[in-house]
């Protein structure tokens, strides 16, 4: 006998390959092996070749695949819940008479609310919501009334503040020039956004160009910031920005020696100014 | 998993993903032969886990479930990109058992030719050409069972099948991999255009 003919004893074999026999089946697999050297040359070439699948090459992941599904993901429940609320809120205002009342009542009551708490606040902090561009959580300010985000952003504000000292890369670095960087460094990503989003994993492609304004520049700053081969920005825009720094900063910058350096130094000052988890500038507006 | 599951720890999410997903990738990258679209088969199927951990009952292991999710997510693949009939040899493997095979392909002698690749890449060439011949379900068993060393009630259930099914699978996998295989572990003969086919790159 030499490779087995019938179906059944193929499918034990194979079982007795992959050790998914009982003992005493197993046993009376060596039994038969041991009497027919041409069924032993049949198993040894099954053998030969699943062990000839080892060639095959096992699949690294590179460093920020982990990150960029995470940010897959994270963009994906964010667009579920933005598109959930939706008609959540449309069945609520189909129920009954009642319901809808009580909808209006809520409104009002919201409204009354909102005018009560928002002229209390300061002028500069009612314009504050307004100047978000870069949040670093959707949730932050998905759903939060006007005068809760003039809060949220006093306290992230002062935050900042408290946190710019301690930073040894920024010590002469002051509120206009970080106002200036980030307006700047929004005008660069929105260049280059075609270059940045052709680099960006597929799957996330579509749900950046659908997102919020100020969540897609900071989808796209991550972006730029893992792919330091696209050389951004580039020479001729940092060039741009240094008039419009103070002289300390300026100095700084132009103290680096390489491009490359002057990249990094940009780096460390929009990842403090991200590490804030806003940013504030004009550009909010400008995206339709 | 259970961390996951019952507290939504974004920490223990992305301890998930770290160790899982090479094997995971591997397994997707084999069975569909492009890297670009096992990478977005691998996030899909991660976003998938995400919206199902609730559903997620520990009675078997993680990695079953998770190949489970990851079957139902590459055959959905291929049947959206059968529709919009982006599956082509080079990019990705055939989609089914008659699709690609080294049966069509005469056997040359390795003195044709111009360059003698190195032995390891050959093997690995010809290995991925065998597996390739293999149809969507041939393949992902083998895989399964060779690089998660998964039995085959793991099998039949990652697979949505039975133990028997399996069992058949399996037998005709290993003897149409033999089959390719042998001349070239026993002779060296390598197939024509193994020469013409890009290595993968990004493995």
């Amino acid at each position: 006998m030499s490779a087995p003919q019938n179906h059944n004893d193929q499918e034990s074999l194979m079982a007795y390959l992959d050790g998914e026999l009982a003992p005493a089946e197993v046993a009376i697999w060596e039994k038969r092996l041991a009497q027919d050297p041409a069924l032993r040359a049949h198993l040894q070439s099954l053998r030969s070749t699943w062990d000839a699948l080892d060639a095959l090459q096992t699949t690294t992941c590179n460093a920020s695949f982990t990150t960029q599904t995470l940010d897959a993901v994270a963009l994906e429940v964010r667009s579920r819940e933005t598109q959930e609320a939706e008609p959540t809120l449309r069945r609520s205002a189909i129920g009954s008479v009642w319901r809808s009342l009580l909808v209006v009542f809520v409104v009002l009551v919201a409204a009354a609310s909102f005018f009560a708490v928002r002229y209390p606040i300061s002028s500069i902090d009612r314009q504050s919501p307004q100047d978000l561009v870069v949040v670093e959580d959707l949730s932050t300010v998905k759903g939060a009334s006007e005068e809760e985000n003039a809060t949220a952003v006093k306290d992230l504000d002062s935050k900042q503040q408290d946190q710019e000292p301690s930073v040894p890369h920024m010590p002469s670095l002051g509120p206009d020039d970080s106002k200036k960087i980030v307006s700047w460094m929004n005008k660069v990503l929105r260049d280059h956004e075609r270059e940045l989003l052709q680099v960006a994993p597929p799957r996330i492609r579509e749900s950046i160009r659908t997102a919020p304004p100020f969540v897609r520049r900071q989808s796209l700053w991550r972006i730029l910031q893992r792919n330091s081969d696209l050389r951004l920005p580039t020479a001729v825009e940092i060039e741009r920005l240094m008039p419009q720094l103070s002289d300390a900063p300026r100095k700084q910058l132009s103290q680096a020696e390489t491009v490359d350096d002057k990249r990094l130094l940009l780096n460390e000052w929009m990842r403090v100014a991200i590490n804030a988890r806003f940013v504030r500038s004009e550009v909010s507006t400008e995206d339709p | 998993m259970l961390r996951f599951r019952d507290s939504d720890d974004a920490t223990a999410f992305e301890e998930l993903v770290s160790r899982y997903q090479q094997r995971l990738l591997t397994i997707l990258f084999h069975w569909c032969g492009s890297r670009e679209w096992a990478e977005d088969l691998c996030q899909d199927v991660f976003l998938r886990v995400f919206r199902a951990r609730k559903q997620y009952q520990p009675t078997g292991k993680f990695s079953t479930w998770l190949f489970t999710i990851a079957h139902h997510t590459a055959s959905n693949g291929r049947r959206g990109r059968m529709r919009r009939r982006e599956v082509r040899w080079a990019g990705a493997f055939g989609s089914s058992g008659s699709g690609f095979g080294l049966e069509q392909l005469a056997a040359a002698s390795s003195g044709q030719m111009p360059t003698r690749l190195a032995d390891k890449s050959e093997l690995a060439q010809v290995v991925r050409l065998a597996v390739a011949g293999l149809n969507d379900r041939q393949r992902l068993a083998v895989l399964l069972s060779k690089f998660e060393h998964m039995s085959y009630e793991e099998i039949a259930a990652s697979m949505d099948l039975t133990i028997p099914a399996v069992k058949s699978l399996l037998v005709r996998a290993r003897e149409c991999l033999r089959q390719k295989l042998q001349p070239f572990l026993d002779d060296g003969q390598l197939p024509l255009n193994v020469s013409t086919i890009p290595p993968i790159s990004g493995a």
